[in-house]
């Protein structure tokens, strides 16, 4: 089910919260969204249809069962821009995949096409992440890292040696993760469901 | 204060020793330098201290006011009031100093935070340490400069008042002048609070230049195997480690 559908023609920033998303760009724009969610399978499609198109997209993603995130950024024109962020927290010992698709079709020339995946497992949960960089064109920079894994001890240790316990250490790392955005505003009702989830941690 | 009984240490899940029978004892207010070459187990024996989470102690004991810290956790450790400013801060991406230091303080002082003061006191130790108040916005250690670095480092200890300094190579990565700045507030702070011990750990004299030494003591494959005043250290600059490695041979230690 698609909640949120839009076509998009000027310059935004968009949070959004527990929706699918399918997203056109036809315009020559840049467009920031911060996904959040809790808890269940998402669909997100972004489509770059305007040359000097732009999207940065970050999904926070809070994990509990068997979750899928699948993510199609299709660059439909030259010179179109993405940079994806996916940051997920496996809680518990079940599965969290990420499938990303970066798709640049032949001719679209001048196309940047980023991608950065990360999944914290808190317990033995397992994930997994498939970057996929499905790309057509010579002319294309592009790159993609992905990790799986606990947060590095080393950051917990240096926390703790300033007095912090480890609810304390971890609070601070999972905010500092999955709220990408610094200019957020806490008080609106859906954040502050996805920041009182991180709490409950 | 600091009280380190033939303490054995070694990586933890390996059988590789750090330290063996490893003694030292740090009153009220000295200041100790552990010098030693690379490999000699210095930086691990301050790590050890703080109770990090790769060493693991199989004999002998760790007494901070004459209280064993070994079975404690490493904030409980901070919170006695033992600082580790390290050789290389980590790097702690999301995660602003302020917020860090503000939740810090407020776990060491055991109160609520009064945010007017605690901004106060920031800006005027920043001001003293030569920082740039917007690194308080920035992500702990994130995109800083090796002195940035620790000056950070010794802005949370001003902040944070330990009983017990431990400088981990605090000279490394530093310009002349960041080391002088550096210094000068360890020392004002060493004014302030008489009853401060200081643990200094340095491959070079010149650090010794500046916070004085009230012992020195070269480490080496895991035990101290000299020790004497602020003149053996400037001995291993001149004639390097290997003249006291030979003297350790023939010496008993002091």
């Amino acid at each position: 089910m698609i909640l949120m559908n839009k076509l998009i023609e000027k310059s935004s920033i968009f949070n959004i919260y527990q929706e699918d998303l399918n997203l056109e760009i036809n315009q020559k724009c840049d467009v920031i969204i911060y996904h959040y969610i809790i808890d269940k399978d998402v669909d997100v499609n972004i489509t770059l249809n305007a040359s000097g198109a732009s999207i940065e997209y970050h999904c926070s993603n809070i994990n509990y069962d068997n979750h899928k995130v699948n993510i199609n950024i299709f660059h439909n024109k030259c010179d179109t821009v993405s940079n994806i962020y996916n940051h997920g927290v496996n809680v518990n010992d079940k599965k969290l995949d990420f499938l990303i698709n970066g798709i640049v079709k032949k001719d679209m020339h001048g196309s940047i096409c980023n991608q950065e995946n990360q999944i914290i497992n808190l317990r033995n949960g397992k994930s997994t992440i498939c970057p996929n960089l499905l790309i057509d064109n010579y002319d294309t920079s592009s790159r993609h890292s992905a990790y799986i894994g606990k947060f590095d001890m080393d950051k917990i240790f240096y926390l703790k040696s300033r007095g912090l316990s480890d609810k304390q250490s971890y609070q601070l790392l999972l905010k500092a993760f999955l709220i990408q955005n610094s200019t957020l505003d806490k008080n609106s009702n859906n954040i502050k469901e996805f920041l009182e989830e991180i709490c409950k941690l | 204060m600091l009280d380190i009984r033939n303490l054995d240490c070694k990586v933890k899940d390996t059988d590789k020793m750090i330290l063996s029978s490893f003694s030292l004892s740090i009153g009220k207010g000295e200041v100790h330098a552990i010098m030693g070459p690379n490999g000699a187990g210095k930086s691990t024996l301050s790590k050890i201290i703080m109770g990090h989470y790769k060493y693991e102690v199989t004999n002998g004991d760790i007494l901070f006011n004459n209280e064993s810290i070994l079975n404690l956790d490493v904030s409980e450790r901070a919170k006695k009031g033992i600082f580790l400013a390290m050789q290389d801060p980590t790097v702690i991406n999301g995660v602003s100093n302020s917020e860090f230091l503000k939740e810090a303080l407020g776990e060491i002082s055991g109160e609520k935070v009064n945010l007017y003061s605690f901004i106060k006191e920031i800006e005027k130790s920043m001001e003293e340490l030569s920082l740039n108040s917007n690194m308080l916005h920035r992500s702990i250690n994130e995109g800083f400069s090796g002195g940035e670095k620790k000056k950070n480092e010794v802005l949370q200890l001003k902040i944070l008042k330990p009983k017990l300094i431990i400088l981990d190579e605090l000279d490394s990565g530093l310009d002349v002048d960041s080391l002088k700045v550096c210094a000068d507030n360890i020392n004002t702070y060493l004014q302030q609070n008489e009853d401060t011990s200081v643990l200094i750990i340095t491959h070079y004299p010149r650090i010794l230049e500046y916070i004085k030494p009230t012992y020195v003591h070269i480490l080496n494959e895991g035990k101290i195997i000299k020790t004497g005043d602020f003149s053996l250290a400037k001995k291993i600059e001149n004639s390097g480690y290997s003249s006291i490695n030979e003297i350790g041979k023939n010496d008993s230690n002091e």
